[in-house]
This record gives C-alpha cells, sequence and structure tokens, in this order.
C-alpha cells in the first residue's frame, strides 16, 4: 500500500457542504426562523456571544441555526465575522453596581441589601421532562401567560440597582486590599489586538477568560474545586441583568447610552492570608456576555486560583488555563487533525518501518550468535 | 427627558415604531452625512478591584444626519441602518435650538414610546420582583 501526497477534492468538499446544509432542511418540519432561536433558545444564543466575545443576539442565532446547533462552530463563525468588521470605539468603563438587575443571589449571607432575587432559572426545576412541550402551541402559551400574570402578588417592587455584597466585607475590612491584588494598569490590555504574554496584566487575564469556553472552563474550575488546588469558594454575589452600553457623543463630547447589554457578573471568596499576616477574604471575579452562570462562576474562581502566589496545579498556573479555555482555538485544533496528514504520517511509517527492520536484523543477529 | 435620554429608547423600539417615526421626517430638508455603517464597540467594565477589562465587543450600527445646519449622530445595536438613520435624525433635530414643529412631534411620539416602554418593563420587573425570597427561620434559630 503506497503513501502519498495529494491535492483536489474540490467538488467532493463543496458537495460535503451542500450535504450538511441539506441534512437541516430534509426532514418534514417548519423552517427554524432566526427569531425562534434568539427568543426560545436564549441560554444557547448567550453562551454563543459569550464564546465568540461579540454582542450580536441576531447573528449568534443565525450561526446557530447555520451550524445545526453545534456552539463552538456558531462561536467560530462570530469571531470570524467580527473580523470584518471596523472597530468604531471603545465604551466608557461600566461599573456593574449600575447594572439593570434581573437576577440576584448571594450564597454567602441570607440578608443582602435589596434583598435576594431568583429571577429567572432553572436551579429549582425537577430536570423531569415536560411532555407538554411535545405539544407546544400558542393557545397553551397564552394560557401560560395569562397564568403567570394573573397570580402576580401586589405592591412587590425592587429597586433597578443594587449594592455589591462584598461591599459590607470591604466596610469591616475583611476583603483583600483593592490595590493588593494586583499591580495597577496604565491602559487596558487587549489581546485582540496583541498577543497574551505571561505573566499576563490583570485585564489581559480577564478579557481572556470572559472569551473563554464554558466546559473547558468548567473543567479546570472544578478540578480546582474537588481538591487539585487550594481554592473551595464561596459565592458572594452572583448577577444576571443589563449594563449600559455608554460612549461619547462625536459633536457634544457628553456620555451617550447607545442601548443595554447582558451580562452576567459572578464574585467568589476564598480564605487568604493578607500582606500584613492578617488573615482576609480574597476575590475571584468573573463577568461574561449573556446569562451564562457557570462560565461567570467558573471564570470567578479561574481567576481567584491563577492569582495563587505558588502553582501548584493546573487550575492555578495562569499560563495553563488562558492558553487551554480558548474555545475556538481549541476546538480547531481538535478539528485540524481531520485534514490530511498523508506526508507527516508517510514519514512516521517508514520511520517504523525502518526502526522494525533493524530490530529484526538485530533478532536474527543474536539468533544466529545463540546458535553457535 | 432629555433629547439623549429620548433618543435611546429608539433602540429599543419596535420595528413597526420607527418606521412611524421615520414618516415624521418625511417633509423634513435632511442630509444624511454618514450612511448607516455596521462596527463594533469594545464594551469596558471595572471588575472589583477597579481594574477595567475587556469582555468582548459589540456590534452597532451609526450614522449622522444633518439638519439646518446641526449635526445629529446615531448610534444603536446590531446592524439596524433605518433604527441608526432614526436615532441620527431625532439627534439632529433635538440639537437644533429653536422650537420646531418636527421638533414637537417628535418629542410627542418618543414620551410616548418612554411610557410604552416603561409599562413593559414594569410588567418585566413585576415578574422579577416577585421571586424576591423571603426567608423563615428555622426554629429555634
Amino acid at each position: 500500500m503506497g503513501y502519498v501526497a495529494v491535492k483536489g477534492g474540490n467538488e467532493a468538499i463543496e458537495e460535503a457542504c451542500r450535504l450538511f446544509a441539506y441534512e437541516r432542511t430534509k426532514g418534514a418540519s417548519p423552517p427554524l426562523m432566526v427569531k425562534q432561536i434568539q427568543e426560545q433558545l436564549y441560554l444557547a444564543v448567550d453562551r454563543v456571544m459569550s464564546e465568540g466575545a461579540l454582542y450580536a443576539p441576531e447573528l449568534a442565532a443565525l450561526a446557530l441555526k447555520q451550524a445545526a446547533g453545534d456552539t463552538l462552530e456558531a462561536a467560530f463563525m462570530l469571531r470570524a465575522f467580527r473580523a470584518t468588521q471596523q472597530r468604531l470605539g471603545y465604551s466608557l468603563p461600566a461599573g456593574t453596581e449600575k447594572m439593570r438587575v434581573i437576577r440576584r443571589i448571594s450564597s454567602a449571607f441570607k440578608d443582602i441589601p435589596g434583598g435576594q432575587i431568583l429571577g429567572a432559572t432553572s436551579d429549582y426545576t425537577l430536570r423531569l421532562l415536560d411532555f407538554d412541550l411535545l405539544s407546544d402551541d400558542e393557545a397553551r402559551r397564552n394560557a401560560f401567560r395569562e397564568r403567570i400574570f394573573r397570580h402576580l402578588p401586589e405592591g412587590i417592587e425592587i429597586p433597578q440597582t443594587f449594592p455589591k455584597v462584598i461591599g459590607i466585607l470591604r466596610q469591616e475590612g475583611l476583603l483583600e486590599d483593592v490595590t493588593a491584588a494586583d499591580q495597577r494598569e496604565d491602559a487596558i490590555a487587549d489581546i485582540t489586538r496583541h498577543p497574551l504574554t505571561f505573566p499576563a496584566p490583570r485585564s489581559a487575564s480577564l478579557q481572556a477568560l470572559a472569551r473563554g469556553e464554558t466546559g473547558g472552563m468548567l473543567t479546570l474550575a472544578y478540578s480546582s474545586m474537588r481538591g487539585y488546588g487550594n481554592i473551595h469558594p464561596t459565592l458572594g454575589e452572583l448577577r444576571v441583568g443589563y449594563l449600559p452600553l455608554t460612549g461619547r457623543h462625536p459633536v457634544s463630547g457628553e456620555p451617550y447610552v447607545v442601548g443595554e447589554v447582558k451580562v452576567t457578573e459572578a464574585e467568589v471568596l476564598a480564605r487568604m492570608q493578607g500582606n500584613d499576616g492578617m488573615p482576609k477574604f480574597s476575590l475571584g471575579y468573573g463577568l461574561c456576555f449573556g446569562q451564562n452562570e457557570i462560565k461567570a462562576i467558573s471564570m470567578a474562581i479561574l481567576d481567584r486560583s491563577t492569582r495563587t502566589k505558588t502553582p501548584m496545579s493546573p487550575a492555578e498556573d495562569q499560563e495553563f488555563v488562558l492558553y487551554h479555555t480558548d474555545g475556538i482555538e481549541a476546538m480547531g485544533f481538535c478539528n485540524h487533525w481531520k485534514l490530511p496528514h498523508y506526508v507527516d504520517f508517510l514519514s512516521d511509517l517508514d520511520r517504523l518501518r525502518k526502526s522494525q527492520e533493524l530490530a529484526h536484523a538485530a533478532n536474527r543477529k543474536e539468533d544466529v550468535n545463540a546458535a553457535a | 427627558m432629555n433629547g439623549t435620554d429620548l433618543t435611546a429608547l429608539i433602540d429599543t423600539m419596535d420595528d413597526d415604531r420607527v418606521e412611524l417615526l421615520l414618516k415624521l421626517f418625511a417633509d423634513v430638508n435632511l442630509t444624511i452625512s454618514t450612511p448607516p455603517r455596521t462596527g463594533l464597540m469594545m464594551l469596558a467594565v471595572h471588575d472589583s478591584f477597579a481594574t477595567a477589562f475587556y469582555p468582548g465587543e459589540i456590534l452597532v450600527t451609526e450614522a449622522c444626519v444633518i439638519y439646518c445646519g446641526y449635526e445629529g449622530f446615531g448610534m444603536v445595536l446590531g446592524e439596524a441602518p433605518r433604527r441608526a438613520l432614526a436615532r441620527a435624525a431625532a439627534d439632529a433635530v433635538f440639537s437644533y435650538p429653536e422650537a420646531t414643529q418636527v421638533e414637537k412631534n417628535l418629542r410627542a411620539c418618543l414620551l410616548e414610546e418612554a411610557t410604552l416602554q416603561k409599562t413593559r418593563q414594569l410588567e418585566h420587573a413585576a415578574l422579577v420582583a416577585a421571586t424576591k425570597v423571603n426567608f423563615d427561620l428555622m426554629p429555634g434559630a
């Protein structure tokens, strides 16, 4: 059997692309509209935007449709689209205390200023299949909507914004110093313009984690939680809400609110010894596009674990974490193994055959010597 | 609400209401100085250590419109050229220092929109408020 370098296959590739698109359309069900994906599979859309590092709900839904539901492929498409767009500007740095909150919980304190707001969550569902959804229709939806509003208690109001839970710890001097966590940075790092270098400045590390792939980040954070590391976190606060995107008006120079962007933010607390020898809590921070709580919590844990002074495990090694959590890079490298490696493999094969020949020859020589 | 606050409502206006708003400018002499173009705004956020970082970019559309020598700027989320033009036109009209009929109509339209959006937001806020936790202490606690 011969192994040779090849070229060609264009027609087969084009047919394969067409077949992939056909698989999505061959069924008898009506076409899935992008708006339906955007509204009804919104958590998948949020995940794609977060991992693609581009907030564009309609395009993320389109990417999900085109990728037949593959979130890695969809995020890749968003990143590719992003590369075709010019950058028009930078927002003014947003403070999350200005977030319009739709969900906010703390596992550190029972009573928090403003209260615990569960919001829309699947946390307390039984994970049992709802077979009624098999026959979902407009009448069922209308009945559900009517029911949910009919049972709404009157007179309950929540403020638009909430103070930070960790502010309580800061006031009591129980939290590490703001300046102690990291060195001050003169400029915000941008890893889309300048490659990561290590040790990465805090802004670069947070940017890399905010673009990370949920599953990869969860794996590393989980390893730390289970004991391959020293971070046993308490969730100081988790919030989901809308941040204003504020730029500057090009004529007046005044702050200009473009719109609102949905984000998830997590702050985890872990024990540490302060610089002055006083035990204090340290903080890990996570924030990503859309509602993706697993990712935000994992990011916060990894932010904290990678700041460990003497890394002892993979999740504490900043370079290891940041180089292995970008889903687009990881899936790209994994996918590239499917490409022809005929020449590489031929080289391996030649060396293996030669090695075997040499081994056989050596064995024969030993046999002859033994017989003599 | 000032002009800038009012034009911000256009970002989340329903499509059909954006078209209604654009009709207000039908007889007005507007010049498009920068046609709508899509691009990216990099979002900067302060973390809990007051370190600013970039979690990602946001797709936006921007446009500029001139009304009676006054330039208006419109930027909205997503790929939405007509919405960006509507916001730029509204900004230009509000920038013009004298009171005009179109400014009066525009303000009325946007105040109506403010009421609509407020109602929608309050409706959702009520659903969220219903999920506020009231803890009961365990006996003996």
